[in-house]
């Protein structure tokens, strides 16, 4: 058996285990505040979250361990709670102390992860949650008989309810007090039942055994189950009802969908007008010259854009958190699941997808609420597909300039309506295509079952809300904003240099990025561009919308937006409709987005995912825009 | 060591006399499922086909070990009381009551798990 040989100077560690939807979060939210901190574990997915808890005697560090159902390395989320409980993480030593957080109204299921736990024989307070809705709905228990039984301690809380959490504390406290010098590390085969003959027990019969064992623990402690929460049934009749629960469904996408299509955009501009006119502010009291060009047009412009994104994902997330503390997330994955299962992916998908026509970024990260890391890699794979909304002002563009008005279905539909419904539907048939294409290749599991608990509903709370929408803010801001600025910064030195006479800021054309567009040139004339839509493909590298101004520059229109008469007609003088196509093409598929990158560079664990995905909507726009242009 | 390896004797016999069992294993892998000793096949039907709100106890699962875990993991095992309560719209998914909690389980899992009627089940164990 490893052992830790000295523990002094080291902070005391304390790891929260349990299910999903047991009340883990909320306590960990009570106990830590906004001193909480959230990173990846590292190789892996899984997020990390820890904070500092203050108890009589100091500090503690509270780490958040995923929701887990077994400690099987199964997933990815059980094999770093199991990793951690062994010591094989955080710096090689296991927690000091386990605090179990299980569901009380859901006992007998909730104890089955209590054996493998309480077995690796760490310091563990099992903490039962949700002590008024046993109550409420006529449940009872005799806590300090289960507290005998398991040979823990255990309490049963209220895990909403601060005054409730004092024995908590007070347990957090006493480990402090009582820190050994030394620790000793748990071993794995305390994990595997074995006969009398020590030969490893067939699984289905591991559990049925530990199965009886729980029963027989419950009916020491004297366990009432409770009634089934009225309702829970009264509001499942409705929502998973074959006819009104997809209405349900539809409605609420919907108005997250309008939410964060309409309803962040005077929040968007708001930060938009913010962040340009600290710039302004900012750029007006210093000198002309290269170090305010790199502070304004550089860094500034860089933090304009990571910040812009900050309200969509706000609004997204609060979403979320409403749907997934309220318990109907759940549920929409289970009526969406036949529908996305089609495609290869499962009901969780569902959302991520529908977010991505309004941008991938939040998106990629709301793909978190997909369980299997298989499936949740495919989500994040095809959400790019989407036709977000950065596309439309390439595509108002390039329709108002090269597609006539005119009707093609009478009344009911025009050309140009049916030239961005087609674009919409090239992007939704690439993400389809893409998903069914990758869950029969990389992303193949066949083994993965559809099982998902459905707890019930509850109000969401406030402090849990907020506690998750700081917690994405923060990530986005630290993690996704130091690759955007970066390549922000990088941008500008390309569009900056070579300085022109007297250290003048040279023309689009005659600066480094030029060069590139110059560059690129052969590679995309057999898509019937040339050299000045090369730079604009390569400066919408930051963001898809971006080509519309910088081909105003080229073009020497000045404020040009898509709206914009002269960049129109520049365009049919420098295009032909064959090329225009293949740029509507190009755009629908190719990841034109540093943003997005970069977010799925940070929920990838990695640069693997994001460079295959550049490469291949990369082959798949110069492919698509090459038939197009060559058919037309 | 080789001993471990090799599935038991009397769980192989069990496994063979199922009928169906054979085209779900995995080519040379055991198949883990296990079944409550009382249980003729002609009373025993498959989750999927069971009325909602009808009580039943689950018998045996016909799933290989990758994928009969989660279910386990869930308090889904043999001796387990499921009650169907919804099915999912678009032949989606199965929701049913499992010792108070809720789960959702696809069809295709639904079918593979064999139960009879609580009833049923209780006039056996008293029978015994």
């Amino acid at each position: 058996m490893a052992s830790v040989p000295s523990l002094a100077g080291l902070p005391l560690r304390v790891a929260l285990v349990g299910p999903p939807n047991a009340g883990k979060s909320t306590l960990f939210n009570q106990l830590t505040g906004l001193r909480q901190r959230v990173a990846n574990y590292p190789g892996v997915t899984v997020e990390r979250r820890s904070g500092a808890a203050s108890v009589a005697g100091g500090l503690v560090d509270v780490i958040d361990l995923p929701g887990i159902h077994g400690l099987s390395p199964r997933s990815p989320d059980q094999t770093v709670t199991r990793d951690v409980l062994l010591g094989m993480m955080e710096d090689g030593r296991p927690p000091d102390a386990v605090v179990m957080v299980l569901d009380a109204t859901r006992l007998e299921t909730h104890l089955m992860i209590a054996e493998p736990v309480l077995a690796l024989g760490l310091r563990t307070l099992v903490v039962l949650t949700m002590a008024d809705e046993l109550d409420e709905r006529g449940g009872g228990l005799d806590v300090a008989g289960l507290a005998e039984k398991l040979g823990v301690e255990a309490v049963l809380v209220n895990a909403r309810d601060a005054s409730s959490l004092a024995p908590v504390r007070d347990f957090l406290a006493a480990v402090l007090a009582a820190r050994p010098e030394t620790q000793e590390c748990p071993v794995v085969a305390a994990m595997e039942p074995s006969d009398r003959r020590g030969r490893p027990l067939p699984l289905v019969d591991q559990f049925k055994a530990r199965r009886q064992r729980v029963q027989g623990i419950g009916r020491a402690a004297a366990f009432r189950p409770p009634a089934p929460s009225k309702a829970t049934q009264r509001i499942d009749a409705f929502v998973l009802h074959r006819l009104w629960g997809p209405v349900v469904f539809l409605a609420v996408v919907l108005v997250v969908f309008q939410a964060i299509f309409k309803g962040a955009v005077p929040l968007i501009d708001g930060t938009e007008a913010v962040v340009a006119g600290a710039g302004d502010l900012v750029g007006s009291v210093l000198p002309d010259g290269w170090f305010r060009s790199l502070l304004i047009e550089g860094i500034w412009a860089g933090v304009g854009s990571v910040v812009v994104f900050l309200p969509q994902i706000l609004t997204l997330f609060l979403f979320i958190a409403l749907m997934e503390d309220s318990g109907y997330m759940v549920r929409a994955a289970v009526v969406a699941d036949r529908l996305m299962q089609r495609a290869g992916l499962q009901g969780q998908s569902f959302l991520p997808l529908l977010s991505g026509y309004a941008c991938a970024v939040p998106a990629i990260m709301a793909a978190r609420t997909v369980e299997d890391e298989k499936d949740r890699i495919a989500t994040i794979f095809v959400t790019p597909f989407m036709t977000c909304s950065a596309r439309l002002p390439v595509y108002a563009l390039l329709i108002a300039a090269f597609i006539p008005e005119g009707p093609l279905l009478g009344p009911f539909l025009g050309q140009r309506a049916a030239t961005l419904l087609g674009l919409y539907a090239l992007g939704l048939g690439g993400a389809v295509l893409t998903a069914f294409l990758l869950k029969r290749s990389l992303l193949r599991n066949p083994t993965a079952p559809f099982v998902m608990e459905l707890p019930p509903y509850r109000l969401p709370t406030l402090r849990s809300v907020g506690a998750r929408l700081m917690g994405r803010a923060k990530v986005f801001l630290l993690r996704v904003g130091k690759i955007i600025m970066t390549v922000s910064v990088v941008l500008w030195l390309l569009a900056r240099f070579p300085a022109g006479p007297e250290g003048a800021a040279p023309t689009v054309e005659d600066s480094a990025l030029g060069a590139v567009g110059r560059f690129i040139e052969p590679a995309v004339e057999p898509l019937g561009f040339d050299w000045r839509i090369g730079i604009g493909l390569v400066t919408s590298l930051a963001a898809r919308e971006v080509i519309v101004g910088t081909l105003g520059t080229i073009y020497g229109v000045e404020s040009a937006d898509e709206s914009s008469l002269e960049l129109q007609e520049a365009l049919q003088g420098s295009l032909d409709v064959g090329a225009a196509v293949a740029l509507l093409v190009f755009f629908a598929f190719a990841l034109q987005c540093m943003s997005t990158v970069a977010v799925m560079r940070r929920e990838t664990g990695g640069w693997r995912w994001p460079a295959l995905q550049f490469g291949y909507m990369l082959a798949l726009a110069y492919g698509g825009a090459w038939v197009a242009n060559v058919l037309l | 060591m080789e001993e471990r390896l090799k599935p038991d004797a009397a769980e192989e016999r069990v496994s063979a006399e199922r009928p169906g069992s054979a085209n779900r294993r995995a080519a040379g892998e055991a198949l883990l499922a296990a079944e409550e000793p009382l249980a003729p096949e002609a009373s025993v039907r498959m989750l999927a086909n069971v009325p909602l709100e009808e009580e039943v106890v689950l018998v045996r699962i016909d799933l290989a070990g990758d994928e009969v875990e989660p279910l386990l993991e869930r308090g889904i095992v043999p001796g387990c009381r499921l009650c169907p309560l919804h099915y999912a719209p678009g032949d989606g998914p199965l929701v049913c009551r499992v010792d108070g909690s809720l789960v959702a389980l696809r069809r295709e899992t639904a079918t593979c798990l064999c139960v009879r009627s609580a009833q049923e089940a209780m006039g056996l164990l008293d029978a015994n």
